[in-house]
């Protein structure tokens, strides 16, 4: 009985149905920052669901070797993952710091493994820049992880929460010197950037339609395209929720405190939403540079200043 | 393409088979599918023919492209629409006059509507859009 409610979870709240339905929202509030800067229509109209439901009722045309495989079990794989994510931050699970990133990481990683495995050599030639795009993100996100969990002493996201809960918010906690708070603070510059990556916004993510005439997901079609499609949506809302819990986590006993939760992920969606229409979309090279470069020394002296603050 | 595939809902996914001659009728087609005007009919272009609800086919059919083509065409979901814009492509017009035997894209391939016109305009392009789509 206990395997089955966690298969509840994972797939109905707060799994895969929640995370896709919020992802969605999540997706409105980027599009409507996007729509207020650019004074565009058609970026507020954007949402997702009308592409994922066309999708899912059109035909599944087969590809050639092992992407047929893969375009089937890589999002749904990537889903999975997310939703195992956000069972952890929701509490409905067990978890620590390196299983979200682990999780985040195989989550990312499926977009490589699809250009890798396609026989369309254009698609393929864009699995360097993908790997490009997940280490631009992964690395400054490893030392941000190890950043807060230095910070805490906290390994599990429930313990972690829990520290925030009673010292305050990382950023300006009362346990520890201020230096560690400078140090937080640098992290949470890194984890923005990393974030930007992850969910593929501009300067340092890849659109899933970049790449000239060979993008990502030109030779997925149907509904495995939908659940691709499912997957974006899914970290659209998984990536800031995580955020929130490293950074801005708090109590949420009450309903009220579940909704300033929800209000603090839409101020992470609204500054993602700000960086993505104010920036142009940097070449994989720059954003590998700018994200495991500059992110990644940013959360390095994060982390020594932390390591100061706390042993000093 | 932007954002997830097709950014906007309830538009139509395009995709533009051109096969090439003066281009006119190909650059009104991209004006449907990529800019704005009054009585715009709901599609937008995509970068796969696999994506496809809709085909547009403008040029001229000749033996070199004809093969890559018919590639590409095969490509798309078998409820595809296929649209065939401009004199050219119906085996007509001013080039077909001068030689003398030019074939039309309907031969070869399964479609659904025809648009006149050399270079088709674009009120004739975006009715003959709105019909095959609705």
């Amino acid at each position: 009985m206990e395997f089955v409610g966690k298969l509840a979870y994972l797939v109905l709240f707060p799994g895969m149905l929640f995370i896709i339905l919020a992802g969605l929202a999540a997706r409105f509030v980027i599009a409507g920052v996007g729509t207020a800067v650019a004074g565009s229509q058609k970026a507020f109209r954007f949402n997702g669901a009308g592409e994922m439901i066309r999708s899912a009722r059109a035909e599944n045309i087969a590809t050639g070797g092992s992407l047929r495989a893969v375009t089937w079990i890589a999002p749904v794989f990537k889903v999975l993952a997310l939703s195992w994510v956000s069972c952890i931050v929701f509490g409905f699970l067990p978890g620590d710091l390196v299983l979200v990133f682990a999780l985040l990481l195989a989550a990312a990683g499926t977009d490589t493994l699809v250009a890798l495995a396609s026989t369309n050599p254009r698609v393929k030639q864009g699995a360097w820049p993908e790997a490009a795009s997940l280490l631009a993100w992964a690395v400054p996100f490893a030392l941000v992880v190890a950043c807060v969990a230095l910070r805490t002493h906290e390994v599990s996201l429930r313990g972690l929460i829990a520290w925030q809960t009673a010292n305050g918010v990382l950023i300006v906690a009362q346990a520890g010197r201020l230096i560690a708070n400078v140090g937080a603070f640098l992290a949470l510059i890194a984890g923005l950037v990393s974030a930007v990556a992850i969910m593929r916004l501009r300067p340092l993510g890849r659109s899933y339609g970049s790449g000239g005439p060979g993008a990502l997901l030109d030779d997925v079609s149907g509904p495995s395209l939908s659940f691709f499609i499912a997957g974006g949506l899914a970290m659209t809302f998984v990536v800031p929720l995580v955020l929130v819990a490293l950074f801005f986590a708090g109590p949420a006993a009450h309903w009220y405190q579940v909704v300033f939760w929800a209000l603090k992920a839409a101020g992470f969606l609204v500054l993602l939403g700000l960086i993505d229409v104010l920036c142009a979309r940097a070449s994989s090279r720059r954003a590998l540079a700018w994200g495991a470069g500059i992110a990644g020394g940013l959360a390095l002296t994060g982390l020594a200043l932390v390591w100061i603050g706390v042993t000093a | 393409m932007s954002a997830l595939v097709m950014p906007w809902t309830g538009l139509i996914p395009v995709f533009h088979v051109r096969i090439g001659c003066c281009g006119a009728c190909g650059d009104m087609v991209d004006a449907v599918l990529r800019d704005s005007f009054k009585g715009r009919p709901p599609v937008a272009e995509c970068d796969s023919p696999r994506h496809a609800g809709l085909i547009i086919v403008s040029g001229m059919w000749n033996e070199g492209l004809a093969g890559p083509a018919l590639d590409v065409i095969s490509q798309a979901p078998d409820a595809v629409k296929v649209l065939v814009a401009g004199d050219c492509a119906i085996g007509r017009g001013l080039l077909a006059e001068r030689l003398g035997r030019m074939e039309p894209v309907s031969m070869h391939v399964a479609t659904d509507a025809e648009v006149l016109g050399c270079p088709v305009s674009l009120e004739a392009l975006s009715e003959g859009v709105r019909n095959v789509t609705r």
